[in-house]
């Protein structure tokens, strides 16, 4: 007959059960999840004097172009919309900056030039009122970016009287960009304006999905960006105290580790480090970057094409909801850059956005034409250069004031 | 799949309830699935690399054991180890000694030569194909094989030490899979916290050392002598942080199955000579090297001369495990020699007792510890630069001090100018902070204060750890540097 000292230790050892309210992790956890709910807590309106973390969309850690641009535009003290929104990607961004600093004859600084002087006095002298304009135009914008930007404004300031709209094929479909959520302008915006009707849509991969189911589950996880800032604040005013820097926000560096710096965050700049300024030679440099084009367009992605097409016309939906014009700008590319697109791709794509256009009634300009923008026009195969950027606001002006079409007449009169 | 990615923070808490939540005999199973579907997460047709590898291995164990005859014995060994080794030649040094032969075909006059097909090289092949050679050489020593094969395929694949080590000893490893699984709060709390601390490790230090020690390698010839040494500094603190982060979540993994994984770094930096160091660096790598090559090559026996020549071979080779590339052979070298220099000097510090006095003393082991640490950050430049000429450029501009001209100013260092990435200003806080944190840690661990910590302030610690890594993992964390050896 066996009794209990008969049985092995290794059993004996097993058949005890383990007590986990004793583990230090789980405490840690339980911890965490308390954490979480406090800053939560202090983060509803009703709780507003308790408010200690401060989380505002201005205090980010990286300084990327969309936030200098919503710096601006929700900073300034004209409480009014400009009476014209230039849209579109680095295609406008580079037209803007180098036509002001030909047509002014100065640099200006990418991170405050966010108004094109040249097409306000171009509108100007052609209409005889005073015309503003607030460009949203940011490098890498698609078409989706482009709608939450606008929705933005139209919330924070109300109607623009017209939308200028500079599209491009890559603006449809990018091969570098893997989901709507994935850009920069997506990343920033949704931490400034709510989008939550686009959330899980703007998502593609799971774990994107995931990773947003996260960020709402934990309020420290959906603000790490923010955490990261006030660590920053910390580190920075830690470091003016205890080594001899005096401004850290102002940038001194070597440009190969700048350059360095670019290429592991590419979304982030200093207040005094793009400067555009006007070209000293007769014939600016021009650089094949066809490669990285031939990447963009390597793989057509259809899907990726018919979504951001259902944000122009979600954008479009919504300007003729609120009374806005849109004009839409078919930008200029050279020969060959269109020739490295996948076929039908093109074509494809204007037709496409002019039978949008024409749905939800807006204008489609087709300044894509080598006989108005030769090779001599452009700084690569896409974005123009200085002179080009003057030239394409000439002619955009002079376009959308000598048609002969009663319905850019009527998008051109400024509203009482 | 990375440690440092969401897929394994989804990957490995699912694996854990489905183990402990299944039977005993069923575990095994469990874990190797586990294992294969990490593993081909990357690439999976090398799963046919090593499954065919594995089945190989198995099968030649027995061969081995069972020959009666010494010969034939060894015969079967010869072939599982050129098999092993083949393999690793194969896919890791092709290109390696194409170039080599292609640069003295040109260098003869002739033509370069081109290897006819594209190789990718599989992850963790070189780790693996150690713990498969030490295993067909220990059961050669008399060891007796692993009669499980599921037992035996999941030694060589098993997740967390799958892709960079620690490289295991069947004779440890295989007994506790054996035995019968029980999940402790002691081992649960273990395995977290040093899953939790490898990923603070990569997320706050080395992620961040990387971005500052890129601008130094990338533009040696930009920098001043000190700047270079501020380079290296962070390039060996960078490395470690990065390699025992990888190696604590490795570590961590495994204790949550209830199993033990070697220790592979004790405080590296802290050793007083550089034979200590290699006591304390990647340990289960010198170990192996020490096992499998430096003996079968005599070891220390014969005279001091062969001994000497035995050791520079093993730290070459060693050196050319982690990379086919010159550079990683001079750092394999350079180490060989360094040890070589060590073991020619014990003598003569043991015949002068005041030297020996000194040498002993607290200063002297303090100036014996900073000594190391400089010998071993002059390896790391042969480690990290991309090519032996660049490593030398830095390491004559560190040598001399040579300072750097700047706007048409001499500047002894350029560093304290630049102020953008925050990395760079915050640089001379994080150096000074990380080396006192690696000299606290050495008392903290001789005064063994972790033991007797309370249970709230190991949570309070936990909690900071789980804030650093919810707050601080960036959406594309960089590989571990030891995943590409």
């Amino acid at each position: 007959m066996h009794t209990s000292l008969d049985k092995p230790k290794v059993e004996e050892h097993l058949s005890k059960s383990e007590d986990f309210r004793k583990s230090y992790v789980l405490l840690a956890f339980a911890l965490y999840i308390l954490l979480d709910g406090i800053f939560r807590l202090s983060s509803l309106p009703q709780f507003h004097n308790f408010d200690f973390l401060k989380f505002s969309p201005l205090k980010v850690p990286h300084r990327s172009w969309v936030y200098w641009n919503e710096r601006e535009f929700l900073t300034s003290p004209d409480k009014n919309p400009p009476d014209t929104a230039l849209l579109g990607s680095s295609l406008m961004m580079a037209a803007l900056h180098g036509g002001d600093a030909v047509y002014l004859k100065q640099p200006q600084n990418v991170a405050f030039h966010h108004k094109s002087k040249l097409l306000a006095d171009l509108l100007t002298a052609a209409s005889g009122k005073p015309e503003s304009n607030f460009a949203f135009a940011l490098g890498g914008e698609m078409v989706s970016d482009a709608c939450i930007l606008f929705e933005h404004m139209l919330k924070e300031k109300g109607a623009p009287q017209r939308v200028i709209y500079g599209i491009a094929p890559r603006d449809f479909m990018d091969s570098a960009l893997p989901s709507v959520a994935s850009t920069e302008i997506y990343r920033y915006m949704s931490h400034v304006s709510d989008l939550s009707d686009l959330e899980m849509k703007a998502r593609t991969s799971p774990s994107e999905k995931i990773e947003y189911w996260l960020g709402k589950l934990s309020f420290i996880a959906g603000h790490k960006e923010d955490f990261i800032y006030i660590q920053q604040r910390w580190a920075k005013a830690l470091t003016e105290r205890v080594l001899p820097y005096k401004d850290l926000d102002t940038v001194k560096t070597p440009l190969h580790i700048r350059r360095q710096a670019f290429s592991e965050l590419p979304e982030d700049s200093g207040a005094n480090e793009v400067l555009t300024c006007p070209p000293q030679v007769a014939q600016e440099a021009y650089e094949d970057n066809l490669a990285e084009y031939r990447y963009r367009y390597r793989k057509i992605n259809w899907k990726q094409f018919d979504d951001q097409l259902s944000y122009l016309e979600r954008m479009l939906s919504r300007a003729r909801q609120a009374g806005v014009s849109v004009i839409l700008v078919n930008m200029p590319l050279t020969s060959d850059n269109l020739s490295i697109m996948p076929e039908n791709f093109y074509n494809r794509y204007l037709e496409k956005v002019k039978t949008l256009a024409e749905r939800y009634q807006a204008k489609v300009l087709d300044l894509n034409k080598t006989q108005l923008f030769p090779r001599c026009y452009f700084a690569d195969s896409v974005h123009l250069n200085m002179r080009g950027g003057k030239h394409f606001f000439e002619v955009l002006a002079e376009r959308l004031f000598r048609s002969s079409d009663p319905q850019t007449k009527a998008i051109m009169i400024k509203r009482p | 799949m990375l440690f440092n990615s969401l897929n394994y923070a989804l990957f490995l808490p699912i694996v854990f309830a489905l183990f402990w939540l299944s039977r005993d005999k069923w575990r095994v199973w469990i874990l190797l699935l586990a294992s294969y579907i990490f593993y081909m997460s990357w690439k999976p047709v090398f799963i046919l690399l090593i499954l065919g590898l594995t089945i190989a291995n198995y099968y030649l164990g027995f061969a081995i054991h069972k020959s009666q005859e010494p010969r034939r014995k060894k015969t079967w060994l010869t072939v599982a180890i050129a098999g092993n080794l083949l393999s690793l030649v194969f896919f890791k040094y092709a290109y390696f000694f194409n170039d080599c032969l292609s640069s003295l075909l040109k260098a003869t006059g002739g033509a370069a030569t081109h290897l006819p097909f594209d190789i990718i090289l599989p992850l963790g092949i070189s780790f693996f194909v150690f713990e498969f050679i030490h295993y067909v050489v220990d059961v050669y020593r008399g060891h007796e094989p692993i009669k499980s094969f599921p037992a035996f395929a999941l030694f060589a694949s098993f997740f967390p030490t799958q892709i960079a080590g620690p490289i295991k000893r069947f004779q440890d490893f295989i007994p506790q899979f054996l035995a019968p699984a029980k999940l402790t709060v002691a081992s649960f709390d273990s395995g977290l916290s040093l899953i939790l601390l490898g990923l603070c490790k990569k997320v706050l230090i080395a992620d961040n050392l990387s971005f500052f020690v890129q601008g130094g390698f990338s533009k040696p010839e930009l920098f001043s002598g000190l700047d270079l040494w501020l380079f290296a500094y962070a390039f060996a603190f960078q490395i470690y942080f990065d390699f025992s982060g990888y190696t604590d979540v490795a570590r961590g993994s495994a204790m949550l199955f209830g199993y033990k994984v070697p220790i592979n770094f004790n405080l590296p930096y802290m050793a007083c000579n550089i034979s200590e160091f290699w006591h304390r660096w990647h340990i289960s790598l010198s170990t192996w090297l020490r096992d499998y090559l430096f003996i079968p090559l005599g070891g220390s026996r014969g005279s001091k001369w062969l001994n000497y020549r035995n050791l520079i071979i093993t730290m070459t080779l060693g050196g050319l495990w982690h990379g086919a590339a010159l550079h990683f052979l001079v750092w394999g070298l350079f180490h060989g020699l360094l040890l070589t220099a060590h073991k020619l000097l014990q003598p003569i510090k043991e015949t002068l007792p005041s030297l020996k006095k000194a040498i002993d003393s607290p200063a002297g082991r303090v100036a014996s510890t900073l000594l190391t640490f400089h010998m071993v950050c002059i390896g790391w430049v042969f480690f990290r630069a991309e090519t032996n000429s660049l490593a030398l450029t830095m390491l004559a501009r560190m040598l001399s001090l040579s300072p750097v001209m700047d706007g048409g100013k001499q500047l002894a260092m350029l560093l304290p100018t630049i102020n953008y990435p925050l990395i760079y200003p915050t640089i001379f806080l994080i150096l000074p902070l990380l080396a006192a944190g690696h000299v606290a840690c050495y008392f903290i661990g001789k005064a063994g204060l972790v033991a007797k910590t309370p249970q709230l302030a190991r949570a309070a610690f936990v909690l900071s750890m789980i804030l650093a890594v919810v707050i601080f993992s960036p959406d594309k964390s960089p590989r571990f540097i030891y995943f590409q050896f």
